[in-house]
């Protein structure tokens, strides 16, 4: 039973997902295309869902929607013009490149890969996994962890002291 | 094991498994929104006539008794309205905008927990839900403050999102606090580990979550993006029907949902002594929401800039902080025994006091002294409202006993008394009393009166004039007519009309008068 819902929940939220992506991309009018990347972003945290990744599926909705797209759109708002589409960059063929080589790479590295599908029942909570597999001091990863922190930190003074005025 | 499980576990041995999967989650889904919209219909009531009684005026009081049909009508009406959509506007962003403000309101309580068992998904990741959950509010703000294309609505949707990514900050900062104590992230662990409520352990946190909390949904003293006197109505200025209900319902939904958390993360939930825990609930709910609303009809609106620097030089640091001293307590006194609300207690008190005189209004440092005792003063004259002697007058079936010496709009006449001297015509100032008298077998009789009531200047000079007591001003303080000529009154009508002298001009008639309704002791009521 568990499988015939999974099954099909994976692939409504993934034709919905590939759908936004594919709308992020060709809509000419970019508030819709910012809204559909909030869709695009859900159904990822969907997925998670289904893989019974809890904690990553929060944190995607978390971050990835709740800040990341509401900073998009709210860049959107402050900028002119932004009704009649995007206007016809200078960087076209430039984009174009850089987008197919990271499309090829991506493709490349996906079929590449020996992915390794794991075939026991996730059980549990992952929070308290995540929290061992970062913060334990033995087998965890605090030292890069602090210094991610560190990174950021640096990158917020360094923003606020780029704004001020002199 | 909740409510929902074992109704599944039950169901599971005679229906299919994708039936006993789905039908239980449905039929919860179905009670649980009936309930949330039940209860924001009663706390739509209570608000409006709560803020009525923290602000000495009325509230709803027409529809059905004590006003209580209001939510009801008030229904009707919306569904009623016509549906407009501006043309020039993104017709789908406009209508999607509602929904998609409406679903994450609805979807908090999805973690909530009525009681130990009555939750619908006890996620191990419960207050993260609901932190991720709530971000997704803003969206809709954002649609229809686009959608709807007017300047109004879209200069009120930055203001939300300028808003609401900052008051988040401290918002999840203050539950950080309650997290190091309870050690979990589940709402049903946090509940179960509140033997003494967090409010007391926590009590900056509780301080500074309610307040960003406050500002998260939008509600006075923050509820900048609907500022009548600036932006009209806010981001749903060009929304009508049903589609503004939803935002109204969301917003109440979303001070439902909000209230619950509060009493999830800091009041201890469900735990109480006597009554079922969800009835405990429920009660702790709706004193948050009337704290919530006695604030709001209490507090003036904030200014743009003074409500960034409030979250970020004030609330910010101040949760920081308050992260910190719980983490240091942790290391210190890894069971938090409850002494410890002594000294957190008294830490909070110390940083508040300290931290407001970081900050300068009009170039003068804050005092605590001045705007916190301020606010409480305040807080406690509204509060005070609460146990004043209700003043509501059902108008038009009930009236109020104007001032003994009122003068009326109209004059009262006494026939008997009369002897037809006219000394009342020739008194007025703007000779609007027409009086005709012939000579009878006692003197004069009056043949005709008529005072034009729509030019009189209600000066008193007629009954002041009159030498026997036979003009008085009215106790009366309405007249309206759909044309000028009814405003003239004849003496048939005066003959006609009800005796409700003023004593006005004749001090002695006070005695006989009803009390004034409106600063008339209490025992007065009759």
């Amino acid at each position: 039973m568990d499988n015939v819902g999974i099954t099909a929940s994976f692939w409504v939220l993934a034709v919905v997902c590939v759908a936004s992506a594919l709308a992020v991309v060709f809509l000419r009018d970019i508030f819709r295309a910012a809204l559909f990347l909030v869709l695009c972003f859900f159904t990822v945290a969907g997925v998670f869902v289904i893989l019974s990744a809890d904690f990553l599926a929060v944190a995607q909705v978390l971050i990835y929607v709740g800040a990341i797209a509401v900073l998009i759109i709210f860049a959107l708002m402050l900028t002119r013009g932004t009704q009649q589409g995007s206007p016809s960059g200078r960087f076209r063929f430039t984009a174009f490149l850089v987008g197919a080589v990271f499309l090829v790479t991506m493709i490349l590295v996906v079929t590449g890969t020996d992915w390794q599908a794991i075939t026991e029942t996730p059980t549990g909570s992952t929070t308290s996994a995540l929290a061992h597999a970062l913060f334990s001091e033995e087998e965890g990863f605090i030292l890069p962890f602090e210094i991610a922190a560190a990174l950021l930190l640096a990158a917020v003074i360094g923003a606020i002291v780029l704004i001020r005025e002199k | 094991m909740n409510v929902l499980e074992q109704f599944h576990d039950w169901l599971a041995n005679y229906w299919p498994s994708w039936a006993a999967y789905l039908v239980p989650a449905l039929v919860a889904f179905a009670v649980l929104s009936t309930f949330i919209l039940l209860v924001v219909l009663v706390f739509i009531y209570v608000e409006r006539r709560g803020v009525g009684r923290f602000q000495v005026r009325r509230g709803p009081n027409r529809a059905g008794p004590f006003g209580i049909l209001q939510p009801v009508a008030d229904a009707v009406k919306i569904l009623t309205k016509e549906d407009i959509i501006p043309s020039a506007g993104d017709r789908w962003v406009h209508l999607l905008a509602p929904v998609i403000a409406f679903f994450p309101a609805l979807a908090i309580f999805a973690v909530i927990p009525f009681e130990g068992r009555a939750i619908f998904a006890d996620l191990n990741v419960g207050i993260l839900y609901i932190i991720a959950i709530s971000s997704l509010g803003v969206i809709g703000t954002f649609m229809a403050g686009w959608g709807s294309n007017n300047k109004y609505s879209l200069v009120s949707a930055m203001r939300a999102v300028a808003q609401m990514i900052s008051y988040e900050v401290p918002l999840v900062l203050s539950i950080a606090g309650v997290l190091i104590i309870s050690g979990s992230l589940s709402m049903t662990s946090i509940v179960e580990a509140q033997e003494v409520p967090f409010f007391l352990l926590q009590p900056l946190g509780f301080l500074i979550f309610f307040i960003a909390a406050a500002a998260e949904i939008q509600r006075s003293p923050f509820d900048l993006l609907e500022a009548e006197s600036e932006i009209v109505a806010g981001y749903h200025i060009e929304y009508s029907g049903m589609k503004f209900a939803l935002f109204y319902l969301a917003e109440y939904t979303h001070a439902f949902a909000i209230s619950a958390i509060v009493v999830t993360l800091f009041l201890g939930g469900w735990h109480g002594v006597l009554l079922p825990g969800a009835l405990w609930f429920m009660i702790k709910v709706f004193l948050v929401f009337g704290a919530l609303f006695w604030v709001r009809s209490t507090l003036p609106r904030l200014r743009v800039d003074q409500l960034m620097g409030f979250a970020w030089k004030c609330l910010f640091p101040l949760a920081l902080i308050n992260v910190f001293i719980t983490a240091i307590e942790s290391v210190i006194w890894p069971e938090f025994p409850w002494q410890l609300l002594i000294l957190n207690i008294l830490i909070a008190a110390l940083l508040i006091v300290l931290w407001s005189g970081f900050f300068r209004v009009a170039g003068e440092r804050v005092s605590f002294q001045r705007y916190g005792r301020g606010i409480i003063k305040g807080l406690t004259v509204t509060f005070s409202h609460l146990f004043r002697r209700p003043i509501t007058v059902q108008y038009p079936e009930q009236r109020l006993t104007p001032a003994p010496r009122f003068r009326g709009n109209m004059l009262v006449w006494d026939q008997d008394a009369c002897i037809g001297c006219r000394a009342c015509a020739r008194a007025c100032p703007v000779s609007v009393i027409d009086i005709e008298t012939t000579k009878g077998d006692k003197g004069q009789i009056v043949e005709k009166l008529e005072v034009d009531f729509g030019r009189c200047l209600f000066c008193g000079l007629c009954v002041e004039a009159c030498p026997v007591k036979a003009m008085f001003m009215s106790r009366d303080y309405e007249q309206a007519s759909y044309r000028r000529e009814q405003l003239v009154v004849s003496k048939e009508q005066f003959v006609a009309a009800e005796k409700r002298r003023s004593a006005y001009f004749y001090p002695d008639l006070e005695a006989e008068m009803p009390l004034q309704t409106l600063l008339a002791p209490p025992k007065e009521e009759s």
